[in-house]
Parts: C-alpha cells; sequence; structure tokens
C-alpha cells in the first residue's frame, strides 16, 4: 500500500534540527552583524570624510546652486578639482599655510529656497551660494566692495599664457580690477538700493534664440540653411507641414511649451513695438517707464489699435500657430524633448536650455542656434523696418553670493579663481553657457548667443508688464488673452476687445493704473530710504562720513521719485490741468491717503 | 563609599553652578556702540533697538557714545519694515531729543534732516506727508549743518519738498535754492546731485529745455553713476536734436554714445541718430571691450557750415 501524500507532507513538516552553522549564526545575530557592517560603513564613510575635510589646515568651501542642467554641474565640478588641486599644491610646497577644499552642493530649484533659508537660519549655510531673491542681502550676505576693487590674482600673467591672443587684454586684465575684468562692471550682482555689492557672476544668460535641427531642415527644404526673417520662418513652417503629410511622420514647424511661449511673446514684442520707443520718451533719458508708457495709452500716442500693436499680434499669432500641438499643456522639459526626438526642425530656446539641447542633440542631429528672425525687407509687418534688438547691456543674472557668517576670505579666492579669463572661458564653453569676462567667448555652438552689440533697445510693451503691479488688471488681462492668442482659442480683435474692455473700466482700468503708479512709485521712494539713513548713521559711529560718491548714487534714482508726484505731475500733464488736448481735466484718481 | 551622597553633593553642586552661570547669562553684557550699530547695519532691526538702548543706558547722556546710540536707536525704530505710528512716534520723540539736547553736533544735524524725512514721506498707512513741516526741519539742518555734508544732503530734499506742491511757485523755490547752493558751493561733492535735480527740474517741470540741457553738461562734466552715465549723455543729445535744435552738441552726444558708451545698448540707436543729423556714424566696434576706460565730458566741436544740412 502507498503512503498517504498528506502522511508525507507531514513526516516532510516534521522538525529538523538547524544545523551546526545555523546554529552559531542564527537569525539575531545575521541582523546584528548586518547592522555592525552598515555602522561600520558609515562610520568609515564619516571618518574618511572628516579626514579628508578636517584635517586642521583645510578650510572647506561649499558652493549651493540650483543649477541641473546638464554639463554645468560637470563643468563647475572640473573648475573645483582644478582649484583644489592647485592648493593641495600650494600648501605642499609651504606657499600657503592652508588648503582651500571645495565642494559642490546641487539643489533642485524646488525645494532650493527652503534648503537655503532653513540653513541660514540655523546657521548652516553654505559659503556660497545663489539664491532666488528672497535672501535679506544685508543680514545674510557679505558685502565685497572692497574686494573687487583690486585686481584679480588669477588673471596674473602665469595663468594667462597661452590663454590670450591679444597682449594689450593680456595686460589690462592683471592689472585691472576686479570689477573692470567683467563685461557687465559686476552689475549683475551689485545692489543699487544699498550701493554695495553682494553678488558675483559667472554667466550671461540670454533669451530670444531658435534652435534648429539642420539635417531635418534639409531633409524637408532641401537646403541647410536657417530661415533669418519673419518671413523664412514661416515658409519653413509651411513646408514642414507639406513634409509631414506626404512623409506621413508626425511633425511639427515648432517645437513649444507653455514655458517658453511666454518667453517667446515677450521677446517679440520688444522687437515688433521697436516704433513707440522714441515717442514715448518723453523725458528723453533712452529708457521707456511704465509711467511713461500707460501716459502714452491715456493721451492716445499708441493704443492697442495701432497698427504698430496690430502688427505685432499678427506676427505672434502667425508663429504661434507654427507651435506643436497641445503645448499650452507641456512643461519646459516636454518642448525640449519634441525638438530633440526630431518632432520639430525649429525650437524657441533660452542659453540655460541650449546646452541641454547640445548634449542630448550629440550624435543624433546637428543643432544650431539664431536670433528670433525679424521681418525682412519686402515682407508683410516690414513697416517699419524692425531690428534685433541690442544685448550691449547684458548683466548677469543669479550672481553668487556670499555667506557672512561663512569663510568669506576663501570663497573670494575661490570666485576669484572662477571668474579668472581662462577658468571661466572653459567653465562655460564645457558647460555651454555665456562666459561674463572681457574678451572671452562661448563654445563655437553657443556662437549665436553671443550678446549682440548691434540692434536696438528693446520696446516697452502694455502686454509684457503683467507681473507689474504698476500695470494693476489691464496688464493681467493683456498677458493672458495674449496666452490665449497663441493657443488659437481667441481672435486678435477678441483680443483687443477685451483688453480695452478692461483698460476703459471705471475702477480697474486706466484710473487703478494710475493710482497703482503712484503708491508703488511711493513705497520704492520710501524703501531706498532705509539703506540712505542707515549707511550714513553706519559712517557716522565711525567718526565718518559716507563718500560722497555713495550717497549721490543712492539719492539719483530716489530724488526723481518725488515720493510719487512724479506720477501725479504726469498725470496733470496727460489728463489733467496742463493737457494740451483741450479736453476737459481729469482729478486725479485718489487711493487710501 | 556611599554611593548615593556621593552623587547627591554631586548634584547639588552641579545645580549651584548652572545656576550661577544661568545668573551670569541672564545679566545682558552691554555691547559696544560697534557691535550694536553692526547689528542696525545688518537690518536686524529688533536686536539693533535692544542693543543700542542698552549702550545709551549706559553711556553718560550727551556724550558722543550716547548721541551716537540714541541716533541709531531712532533710525532703528524710524526704519523698522512692520512700520507703525508708534514706532515712528519713538524715532520721533529720539531725534527730537538729540536736537534739544546737543545742538551743533553732527548728530543733531542728522536728526534734524530725520525729522524732516520723517514728516516728508509717509512711513506706514494712513500716515499724512506735511512738507511744510519737513521743510522747516530741512532749513534748520542747513542752517546748522554749515560745511556738513548733510547740510547739502538737506538741500536736495528742501528742493524735492518744493517741487513736490507741483505748482509754479514751489518750481520757482527750488530751482531758486539749487542755484543759490551751487553758487555758493560750486566744489560741493554732492555738486552734480543738484545738478541733475536742476535739469529735471528745468526739463519735466518748467519746459526750459535750454536750461536743462546746461544742467546736464555740468553734470556730464562731474560725474553721474557710472552705469547711468550715458543716460545723461543720451537724454543731453535727445533734448538737443528733439527740442533745442541743437545739432552740434546732439552730434557730440550721440557720436559719444556710439563709441564710449556700448554697454547702453544704445550704440546703433546713436548711429541711426548721427544718420538723422546729416552725419556718417562711425562703425560699431566688435567687442564690448574698447580698453579706453572712463569716458570723459562730451566736447562739443562745431561742425562746418556745408556739413550742416
Amino acid at each position: 500500500m502507498s503512503e498517504h501524500p498528506s502522511t508525507r507532507r507531514f513526516a516532510a513538516a516534521a522538525y529538523v534540527p538547524p544545523s551546526r552553522l545555523r546554529r552559531l549564526i542564527g537569525w539575531n545575530t545575521l541582523g546584528i552583524i548586518i547592522v555592525l557592517v552598515a555602522v561600520g560603513i558609515s562610520l568609515n564613510n564619516v571618518l574618511s570624510i572628516r579626514a579628508q575635510y578636517s584635517a586642521p589646515h583645510k578650510r572647506v568651501v561649499r558652493v549651493m546652486h540650483w543649477q541641473l542642467e546638464l554639463g554645468y554641474r560637470d563643468a563647475l565640478q572640473q573648475v573645483i578639482d582644478s582649484y583644489n588641486e592647485l592648493q593641495r599644491q600650494r600648501y605642499e610646497a609651504g606657499t600657503s599655510k592652508t588648503q582651500i577644499e571645495v565642494v559642490q552642493l546641487p539643489v533642485t530649484e524646488k525645494v532650493f529656497s527652503q534648503v537655503l533659508k532653513v540653513n541660514l537660519i540655523a546657521g548652516t549655510a553654505p559659503d556660497i551660494f545663489t539664491h532666488l531673491g528672497n535672501v535679506e542681502l544685508s543680514r545674510d550676505c557679505a558685502a565685497i566692495d572692497q574686494y573687487i576693487e583690486q585686481p584679480n590674482p588669477y588673471n596674473a600673467p602665469e595663468f594667462l599664457a597661452g590663454e590670450v591672443t591679444d597682449p594689450a587684454l593680456a595686460k589690462a586684465l592683471a592689472t585691472m580690477p576686479w570689477r573692470d575684468t567683467y563685461i557687465d562692471s559686476m552689475q549683475g550682482g551689485f545692489n543699487r538700493e544699498r550701493q554695495t555689492q553682494y553678488g558675483i557672476g559667472v554667466s550671461f544668460t540670454l533669451g530670444g534664440r531658435f534652435a534648429y535641427n539642420l539635417d531635418l531642415i534639409r531633409e524637408i527644404t532641401g537646403a541647410g540653411h536657417i530661415p533669418t526673417t519673419t518671413g523664412e520662418l514661416l515658409a519653413l513652417g509651411r513646408k514642414t507641414r507639406e513634409f509631414a503629410q506626404r512623409s506621413g511622420q508626425q511633425l511639427w514647424p515648432i517645437a513649444a511649451s507653455r514655458y517658453n511661449s511666454g518667453y517667446f511673446t515677450n521677446d517679440l514684442a520688444s522687437i515688433m513695438l521697436q516704433p513707440w520707443r522714441r515717442i514715448l520718451d518723453t523725458n528723453r533719458d533712452g529708457d521707456v517707464s511704465d509711467t511713461e508708457g500707460w501716459a502714452g495709452m491715456a493721451s492716445g500716442t499708441i493704443g492697442l489699435r495701432d497698427p504698430i500693436f496690430g502688427q505685432y499680434l499678427d506676427v505672434a499669432e502667425a508663429i504661434s500657430q507654427q507651435f506643436s500641438t497641445g503645448f499650452s499643456s507641456m512643461d519646459r522639459d516636454g518642448g525640449m524633448y519634441l525638438f530633440v526626438q526630431q518632432k520639430a526642425p525649429v525650437f524657441f530656446c533660452a542659453s540655460w536650455d541650449a546646452g541641454t539641447v547640445i548634449k542630448l542633440a550629440q550624435g543624433r542631429f546637428q543643432a544650431t542656434f539664431g536670433s528670433i528672425p525679424v521681418p525682412g525687407p519686402g515682407e508683410p509687418w516690414n513697416d517699419p523696418p524692425r531690428q534685433p534688438t541690442s544685448e550691449a547691456g547684458i548683466v548677469s543674472w543669479g550672481a553668487y553670493h556670499l555667506n557672512r557668517d561663512g569663510k568669506v576670505p576663501e570663497s573670494i579666492d575661490f570666485m576669484r579663481y572662477w571668474t579668472s579669463y581662462a577658468v571661466n572661458q572653459r567653465f562655460n564653453r564645457a558647460a555651454d553657457w555665456i562666459p561674463a569676462i572681457i574678451g572671452t567667448s562661448p563654445s563655437s555652438e553657443m556662437a549665436a548667443f553671443a550678446p549682440r552689440i548691434a540692434g536696438v533697445p528693446g520696446a516697452w510693451s502694455p502686454g509684457s508688464t503683467g507681473g507689474n503691479a504698476r500695470s494693476g488688471r489691464t496688464g493681467l488681462t493683456l498677458q493672458g488673452q495674449m496666452a490665449d492668442l497663441t493657443t488659437g482659442e481667441i481672435t486678435k480683435e477678441r483680443l483687443i476687445e477685451r483688453s480695452l474692455e478692461t483698460y476703459n473700466d471705471p475702477n480697474y482700468g486706466a484710473s487703478l493704473i494710475w493710482s497703482k503708479d503712484f503708491v508703488e512709485t511711493r513705497n520704492a521712494a520710501r524703501q531706498q530710504e532705509r539703506a540712505v539713513g542707515i549707511l550714513a548713521a553706519a559712517a557716522l559711529a565711525e567718526s565718518k562720513r559716507l563718500p560722497a560718491t555713495v550717497t549721490r548714487d543712492l539719492l539719483w534714482g530716489q530724488i526723481p521719485l518725488y515720493d510719487g508726484q512724479c506720477v501725479r505731475w504726469m498725470h496733470q500733464r496727460t489728463l489733467g490741468t496742463s493737457r494740451s488736448d483741450g479736453k476737459p481735466a481729469e482729478p486725479f484718481p485718489e487711493v487710501d491717503p | 563609599m556611599p554611593i548615593i551622597p556621593v552623587c547627591c553633593r554631586s548634584a547639588v553642586l552641579a545645580v549651584l553652578a548652572l545656576s550661577l552661570c544661568g545668573g551670569l547669562h541672564a545679566v545682558d553684557a552691554v555691547p559696544t556702540l560697534a557691535q550694536a550699530m553692526s547689528q542696525l547695519s545688518r537690518f536686524r532691526f529688533e536686536e539693533a533697538r535692544r542693543d543700542l538702548a542698552l549702550v545709551r543706558d549706559h553711556a553718560t547722556a550727551g556724550d558722543e557714545t550716547w548721541r551716537r546710540a540714541t541716533y541709531g536707536l531712532a533710525l532703528a525704530h524710524q526704519h523698522e519694515p512692520a512700520a507703525s505710528p508708534e514706532m515712528t512716534g519713538r524715532a520721533k520723540e529720539l531725534h527730537e531729543e538729540l536736537w534739544k539736547t546737543c545742538p551743533n553736533t553732527p548728530e543733531a544735524v542728522h536728526a534734524a534732516v530725520q525729522l524732516g524725512r520723517i514728516a516728508h514721506m509717509r512711513d506706514y498707512y494712513q500716515d499724512a506727508p506735511d512738507l511744510t513741516l519737513a521743510r522747516d526741519w530741512y532749513s534748520k539742518a542747513i542752517a546748522m549743518g554749515g560745511e556738513d555734508p548733510m547740510a547739502s544732503q538737506a538741500v536736495i530734499y528742501l528742493a524735492s519738498a518744493w517741487i513736490e506742491e507741483l505748482t509754479p511757485a514751489g518750481f520757482a523755490e527750488a530751482q531758486q535754492l539749487l542755484t543759490g547752493w551751487l553758487t555758493a558751493h560750486p566744489q560741493d561733492p554732492l555738486a552734480s546731485l543738484h545738478w541733475m535735480t536742476l535739469a529735471d527740474l528745468r526739463h519735466t517741470y518748467l519746459d526750459d529745455t535750454k536750461g536743462a540741457v546746461e544742467a546736464l553738461r555740468m553734470v556730464d562734466r562731474l560725474g553721474a553713476p557710472s552705469s547711468l552715465r550715458w543716460k545723461v549723455v543720451w537724454r543731453m543729445g535727445a533734448i538737443a536734436q528733439d527740442e533745442l535744435h541743437d545739432r552740434d552738441l546732439a552730434v557730440a552726444c550721440f557720436r559719444a554714445i556710439t563709441t564710449r558708451y556700448l554697454r547702453s545698448g544704445k550704440a546703433d540707436a546713436a548711429r541711426e541718430r548721427l544718420v538723422e543729423l546729416g552725419v556718417e556714424p562711425p562703425p560699431l566696434p566688435k567687442t564690448l571691450w574698447d580698453n579706453l576706460g572712463e569716458p570723459g565730458p562730451v566736447e562739443v566741436v562745431a561742425l562746418p557750415a556745408e556739413a550742416k544740412p
């Protein structure tokens, strides 16, 4: 008789004494071993890091930034590695008593602000950091005015050998103040309200460019040149659609996202509204303030039914019709990936994304860049002619700041190294960003991003002021309507009607712009008063006087605001008792007392 | 050795030591004036008020430390971001105390100017500026200040308090004040700011284009913030071309913009202006670095008559 299966199972489940080894190493022992190994590894890590960074002669400088674009971290790491090596050599050679060691801390911009703020409050903030404007400069950041007047030691002849071809530049770099080695004279890190240098820029950022897939353009058009006029860009769009239909491929003329479409309409406005510049600049200082711009709207000098504005809307609509389907629901990366996946031959691209585009296109297709095309001779919308905007006045953005309670002299030394001619050029070429130092040039792929000297200043646009409190509800409406126009949800006529409805509203329209402008100007004057008073008091406490040039520069921007009265005067001249068009005077729309 | 009594003794000693340390800590050490002022420089207003009050309390009324601590303390109230009538009121009290107790000191002149600023500007919700009172304090500061640079600063504030009346009489008073001061103090370190205020007054408020250009030429000679200097030259050129029809001056200004103020971003726009003025514009440089240093004042060269359109 055969054994019943259930009996076999019972026999198998019977207690079997563990082996000698299992008895020796039970589950509990195994757990303890794992914990001990983990503790050992952690301890080893901690001790090795401690040994690496906390030797008595070592001074660790931490750099925190949010630049997670492809290439930036690697390029910065190369700078850090070469600097650390230089420091090691100097220490070992006995020329330096301490050895500076730099480490970078890249943090995503989604939590960057919180991480920085918490560490600043806790007193554990990094020595060097970028910030999003939510840092109290006087409290948290070191003033570095004394340093920028001295030459950058890393521009000494031994660091420039073989790097600079112009002997006059090499000679000048070695002796000129650090500030003057910058194309923007370090304005990107200068706080005008405090008349103090807090920031140190390392790169420039620029928008206003299109990225092109030359291989795809060749396939579509049979020619390998990029559009230089609006008409050529639109013709490329037409050919792309025809090619897509012919070949059955899923292609769009321009890869876009909601992130870059807003940049595009603003950049286009600064080109297409150029003819307004001269007539709006009533104080003739070369710039158009919001007060001047809106006063021009109030007086009828410019208007939303002006043909100039109509041409702007025409071009914005025509180009946005070439955007990829559903772009308004795509984030920043979505549009870029459409382009690198060769789903479109064109992509509106700012300099901070160009490096990522170049790196993702490598080995796939030939990417190149060009400025926003302007209407060419003989094309519609070219009367009066428009030009690209000049970028000669560019200032660096996202400057690095030094922790006031951190290792300031060591941080300064590293920043000098990073912003020396040779290193800054190498860094920016590796990262595919735009260098900030005179005489340098970007990588050949980024040549189209070199700041343009030619061209005219960007124009003031009523639709570009949506985020500006002075423009009230009208600016916000215009900004929203422009977004709707680019997605094709509304027509140009509807955009103008809706925007004028808001502008003419007795409560939320033009009158609100005047009163908001007055309040903002008055607040700006009061805000500047704080620095004027406190800097002078600090000097007085040391039996000194604030240098006259500092007082002059502090008051230069504050005095002409006349506590907001300059806005009232503009209103008086435009619509009030001094108006010149013979219409009845309107009272100033008063705000809270 | 009995363990419990030893532990008890140790605990008692430890508690005693901790209380002593705590007690010592509880007594605030008086900071130095420099330490207290550094809190103000760092815009730590609450800490500044605490420290400056301690310094002031421990100084002899009227001496230099007391005056400076009082002035700093007043500013720490005046510029508190969470502004309120109480804060401003306390600042006024302190400034007035300084003005009354220590006349003819630099701190008193500063205090008078600040009392003018408090009357002049809107410091908190529903604060009503009093321009007449502000002018009164500025005038007192000017009278007491003598050659103190604060007196020169007060002149500009006084002029702006007149301009803000937005009346012909106010504009005239401001113009008279500024021209009078500049005549008496041609070497004033803030002269370029006086001239700039005068230029703006004449151009924007008085429609005196000729006078405005004269004042702008003085600013160009005396200096302006380096990043804004091109604006002085541009403004001079644009007024000269569009309003004054002074072609020689306009050409000189736009040439300077094209060749010496590349960073203005207006070089091409200036070249267009030169073409309008019938002059061949210089070519644009290839780089933003010209190795020429700080630009000098604009030099007007009379153009030959035949060259004029």
